[in-house]
């Protein structure tokens, strides 16, 4: 760990040697991988600073939900973009807190955008 | 966190975006409310840590537009609302949480310690009183489907 923030269980930029050890205990969460999704939650939570949450066992791959990461939640009403702000150890020390901030734009729209704006062909 | 307020018994709240049918909403919440029981803890009015078995619900205050609340969730066709003093008198208790001065937690199964046994059945008593008091669903006006195509109607 190599930043913190105010709240000392609060985690915003995560080392190497955290991810790699969290990694090697996860097991893919089974619904991310049946929805193809990095992450499972629900998009109606909000926790106390008014950012989104999951764990980190709801996440498909430890190291594609790092803070800072872009990532894709599935929930029963949709796919959301997020970004990963922090992993919060308060209550567990092996599946923290996966604060997220959801993007207002939707998946679907992210793709059109990048399929109408790609390189001309060399 | 909780706020120094008191919600008026008249502020409807909206308490969920949910998928097309009622089943599944109640799953959705019982899910919900299971993940929030396994992390997080309130002071009951006595002071006394209780497990929070809490859904996020968002008060839909005279003025604002119901799309602009359900403008986040516009993958959902559905969704529930129901006015604070229903979910009172239905027993449930609300709590202002957050810094979301429009957010608060419905707190499905009171009385819960730490150390009690995970109260499964009386979450989904719970979700479904719940459900019940909230009525039919309504169909969600912010909703843009599936790829822009119209939907099933709620059921």
């Amino acid at each position: 760990m190599t930043q913190r923030a105010e709240n000392p269980w609060l985690v915003e930029d995560v080392d190497q040697e955290l991810v790699e050890r969290l990694a090697a205990l996860h097991t893919p969460n089974p619904r991310a991988l049946e929805m193809g999704v990095d992450i499972v939650g629900d998009p109606h939570r909000e926790d106390d600073a008014g950012h989104n949450w999951a764990v980190l066992s709801d996440a498909r791959s430890v190291r594609e939900v790092v803070p800072g990461s872009a990532v894709v939640l599935g929930s029963s009403i949709g796919r959301y973009l997020a970004k990963v702000v922090s992993w919060d150890f308060e209550v567990s020390d092996e599946d923290p807190i996966v604060t997220l901030e959801l993007l207002p734009v939707r998946p679907s729209e992210v793709e059109r955008l990048l399929g109408r704006n790609r390189n001309p062909a060399a | 966190m909780l706020r120094e307020e008191d919600p008026p018994d008249d502020l409807v709240l909206v308490i969920r975006a949910c998928p097309a049918t009622r089943p599944e909403c109640v799953a959705d919440i019982v899910a919900d409310a299971l993940r929030s029981g396994r992390l997080y803890v309130v002071a009951d009015p006595n002071g006394r840590r209780e497990v929070l078995f809490g859904i996020s619900v968002f008060a839909r205050r005279p003025g604002v537009a119901l799309v602009e609340i359900l403008a986040r969730f516009d993958m959902a066709p559905a969704y529930l609302e129901a006015a604070v003093g229903s979910l009172r008198a239905a027993g449930f208790g609300l709590l202002p949480t957050g810094v979301n001065p429009d957010h608060d937690d419905v707190q499905l199964v009171p009385g819960q310690r730490e150390e009690d046994l995970e109260p499964l059945a009386a979450i989904r008593g719970a979700a479904d009183r719940l459900v019940a008091v909230a009525g039919d669903l309504r169909s969600n006006p912010a909703y843009a489907g599936v790829s822009g195509q119209p939907s099933e109607e709620p059921s």
